[in-house]
């Protein structure tokens, strides 16, 4: 989710479209479990919200990425490129060595 | 029926499914949160409905099947509701850890004060009174914690009232078997060993003095011997007054609970209204 955000602010349905999209449908959570993990990042300061009124319907909230959100990103983006890296490395025929 | 704007973006007026499912989402929500909370996450719900709904017409379905497969796509409002409450129980439930660190805290303080002040000859009858009384507290506002953080964690439908009758049910459970009568010595309880010795106390005390009299002592030796001879009604007979002990405090833990947890949901929707454009 705070990969999708760093695209910039999107409201929840276009946080999860990004998702689908992006990972081109290999990640396709159910959309209503999107909103409590983003209630928990905006608790923890990684995102803020605020809702933006829209002609014709009911206001929207839109939510965005703040710096620590920006720094957690940054980690978790080099955390994951270690991780995959080892991964891909085991996962090479011949790794074993064997 | 569908509006168009000047964006020609057919506008989804709330209508039957989605209307239907928010209905399931806010009755599934209403155990826990407060009205405030839940009206501002069900037109988050809605907004998201919405643009569901929006994009999939302009796929090229029809407005039924764009709801469908928009309510489909978002989860079963059981599944989501219960995803809510999972995090917001996670928080409260941190919170009444706390609490009750908090108050076996302060009991085990209060306890270790009463000792020594007792030691020391300083606690009279009134002072022990009190020490009761406020050790009744405790045993009771432990048990509601407890009875709330398990109802918490499970996101039970239990009523709010249920807890503090559990409190009130422990509490005089307490009272009869580790306080009045049945703790050990065949029968008698921790009073009873208290008030014979407390009896013997004031014997020395009395037998020291000129024109020394042993009524209260009598008194005191006579009800001692009625627990023992008869532990169980001794023990029932203080039933009327656990109990009301009990339901007082067990009412006003429930008052307090609710209280705060209003409190902080009108805390938290006056925070994100701070952040409204």
């Amino acid at each position: 989710m705070l990969g999708a955000l760093d695209g910039g602010a999107a409201h929840g349905y276009e946080i999860a479209r990004r998702i689908k999209a992006t990972s081109e449908e290999a990640l396709a959570v159910g959309e209503g479990l999107l909103y409590p993990a983003l209630h928990s990042l905006e608790r923890d300061g990684m995102i803020v919200a605020e809702w933006v009124p829209q002609e014709g319907k009911p206001n929207r909230k839109v939510y965005r990425l703040t710096d620590d959100g920006r720094g957690a990103l940054a980690k978790k983006r080099k955390e994951w490129a270690r991780f995959a890296a080892g991964v891909s490395a085991v996962l090479r025929p011949g790794a074993s060595g064997a | 029926m569908l509006r168009r704007t000047e964006s020609s973006r057919p506008v989804v007026p709330p209508d039957g499914r989605v209307s239907h499912y928010l209905g399931q989402l806010e009755q599934e929500l209403s155990r826990q949160l407060s009205k405030a909370e839940i009206q501002e996450r069900l037109a988050e719900v809605d907004s998201h409905l919405r643009d569901g709904i929006e994009g999939r017409l302009e796929l090229g379905l029809d407005l039924n099947s764009a709801e469908r497969e928009a309510v489909q796509a978002f989860g079963s409002a059981s599944a989501v509701a219960l995803a809510i409450l999972h995090t917001v129980n996670a928080r409260l439930i941190a919170l009444r850890l706390r609490l009750l660190a908090t108050a076996y805290g302060a009991l085990c303080a209060h306890f270790g004060v009463v000792l020594l002040l007792s030691s020391l000859g300083l606690l009279k009858e009134a002072g022990r009174s009190w020490g009761v009384i406020l050790l009744a507290f405790y045993v009771g506002l432990l048990t509601k914690l407890a009875c709330t953080s398990f109802r918490a964690r499970r996101a039970a439908p239990v009523p709010l009232l249920s807890t503090g009758v559990i409190a009130s049910l422990s509490l005089w459970v307490f009272f009869g078997f580790f306080w009045l009568n049945l703790w050990n010595y065949g029968g008698t309880g921790f009073q009873t060993r208290l008030i014979v010795s407390d009896s013997v106390r004031h014997m020395k005390e009395e037998l020291t003095r000129p024109q020394g009299h042993l009524t209260a002592t009598e008194d005191n030796l006579r009800a001692v011997s009625q627990a023992i001879a008869d532990p169980v009604g001794n023990w029932a007979s203080q039933l009327p007054w656990a109990l009301g002990v009990g339901l007082s405090f067990a009412g006003l833990f429930t008052l307090v609970d609710g209280g705060f947890a209003a409190l902080g949901g009108a805390l938290n929707v006056r925070k994100r209204r701070a952040s409204v454009v």
